[in-house]
């Protein structure tokens, strides 16, 4: 009686050893698998998420362009914050940063531009829209586009599109940084 | 007493051979199935790692080709190559040729197999392949640097310079870009055996400087899409001012002893070409622009 206790007590220790052993190998195996397929799930959010991303930052320049083609700005060296918008996708900031002025604006007739040019108002104002995306785990965009208008009060609506260009972050900060920043609805519509 | 205990316990802890034969072979059955098994599953990983990688591959290289076709035709302020003056660029070369003359046809933007510049006929390159020429200005202004060749701009007019203090006379805010030229191959020459993706670049001292851009390319071709009587026309030539570009790639890696291919495909939008023929205002023929030569 006691000899089959002690045999059958063997036969127990080692079927648990052979269990744990090939139970934390299989558990090993899944763990592994599981975080290769988290990386590869991964790498596919994040690309997915810099489409994303380049896709808002295009679709907050054609928002900005849109805005301008609404309502003239004014013609001051300000950066002004036209739009920010939240989707389930993620976010985008639209703003428009002013460049700098040059001379007559040669597209309009002869006639508008010497009656204006008398006035002084003839001036050519060149901004940039600036719209940066965000769509979480660092997949951030921005890009700007340059857009000018002549100062003519006529001419609202009729803005000229020009240049596009890809924005580092840090150029983007630079570029925010300087003036104060001030909101559409405190200028634009005006 | 003790006898019998110990002749019914012997009894009870045997297997007879039948039992054993048969737990043995199915145990090295099931054995031999795991092991297969695993081995397979090595095998498609190991598979799987190499196709991700050279999906990668392709992925990098379109991405650089995409920003540089974006890009094209961006001259710092604006995007009108007409107005920039090319003649203070310096003599730019290629293998100790001067091929300054191809290399500041800024009018032309993008070049898809046209070019006679003596660097861009390599024996290394492979026949069908395209050659893409791409030129712009860098995205950010630079710091004026005589070793570059860079633009001086303001929004209406600008000129090529290889100068650390660069003229602004007669010029309204003003700022310097780099000039960036890049003619991208595909090249049969390789270490690894493998077809790459190289290019031309222009680099310090005005030299163009071959560059690695992604080992194991064998296919690269570009197309162009212009609007015609209002659709889309696809073309594998440049002829007026295209929206969209094509690229496709083919991108290979070694696994084992076969070689896996990954054929990759990217529409880019051309964000700095007008998208219809420019009306012609050539530079110096309005009374604001100024003359062929900066003014003094």
């Amino acid at each position: 009686m006691r000899g089959r206790v002690s045999g059958f007590e063997r036969s127990t220790g080692i079927a648990l050893v052979a269990c744990l052993i090939i139970l934390t190998t299989l558990t090993l195996i899944a763990i592994n698998g599981n975080d290769r397929s988290i990386v590869n799930f991964r790498l596919v959010d994040n690309q997915q998420r810099r489409a994303h991303s380049f896709m808002l930052a295009e679709v907050g320049i054609e928002r900005g362009i849109s805005l301008l083609n609404e309502h003239a700005p004014s013609f001051d060296p300000t950066i002004r914050k036209l739009e920010r918008v939240e989707r389930s996708e993620g976010s985008y900031e639209v703003y428009l940063v002013y460049k700098n002025s040059d001379l007559l604006c040669t597209e309009n007739n002869n006639k508008v531009i010497n009656e204006k040019s008398d006035t002084g108002r003839t001036q050519r104002h060149h901004y940039e829209i600036v719209s940066s995306a965000d769509t979480g785990r660092s997949a951030w965009t921005a890009h700007a586009r340059a857009v000018s208008l002549c100062e003519y009060p006529e001419t609202a609506g009729s803005i000229k599109v020009g240049y596009w260009r890809p924005l580092r972050k840090a150029e983007y900060k630079i570029l925010l940084q300087g003036t104060s920043t001030k909101n559409a609805e405190d200028d634009i519509s005006k | 007493m003790n006898l019998n205990c110990c002749q019914t316990q012997r009894s009870q802890s045997g297997v007879s051979l039948v039992e054993v034969l048969i737990s043995t072979s199915i145990g090295l059955f099931l054995v031999a199935g795991s092991l297969s098994l695993y081995a397979n599953i090595r095998r498609i990983e190991s598979q799987a790692n190499v196709q991700l990688h050279i999906q990668e591959s392709a992925t990098f290289a379109l991405d650089i080709i995409s920003h540089d076709l974006r890009m094209a035709n961006f001259w710092g302020l604006h995007n009108d190559p007409r107005h920039l003056v090319t003649g203070n660029s310096g003599v730019i070369y290629c293998r100790n040729n001067d091929v300054t003359a191809w290399a500041v046809q800024l009018i032309q933007a993008i070049e898809l197999n046209g070019s006679l510049a003596p660097c861009m006929n390599n024996p290394d390159s492979i026949d069908g392949a395209d050659r893409l020429t791409l030129r712009h200005a860098s995205a950010a202004p630079a710091a004026p640097d005589p070793r570059y060749v860079q633009i001086h701009t303001d929004h209406r007019w600008g000129y090529l310079h290889k100068n650390s203090a660069p003229d602004t006379t007669g010029m309204h805010n003003p700022e310097n870009f780099q000039l960036l030229i890049h003619s991208y191959y595909l090249s049969d020459n390789s270490l690894t055996g493998l077809p790459e993706l190289r290019r031309w670049a222009l680099g310090s001292n005005a030299t163009m400087r071959n560059e690695m851009v992604m080992q194991g390319i064998s296919e690269f071709e570009v197309s162009f899409a212009y609007l015609r009587t209002g659709s889309l026309v696809w073309k594998n030539i440049i002829d007026g001012h295209p929206l969209l570009a094509r690229v496709t790639l083919t991108a290979l890696g070694a696994h084992g002893t076969e070689t896996l291919e990954h054929k990759a495909s990217r529409i880019i939008a051309l964000k700095n070409l007008p998208a219809s023929e420019p009306p012609d205002a050539p530079l110096g023929s309005d009374s604001n622009s100024p003359g062929s030569t900066p003014p003094t």
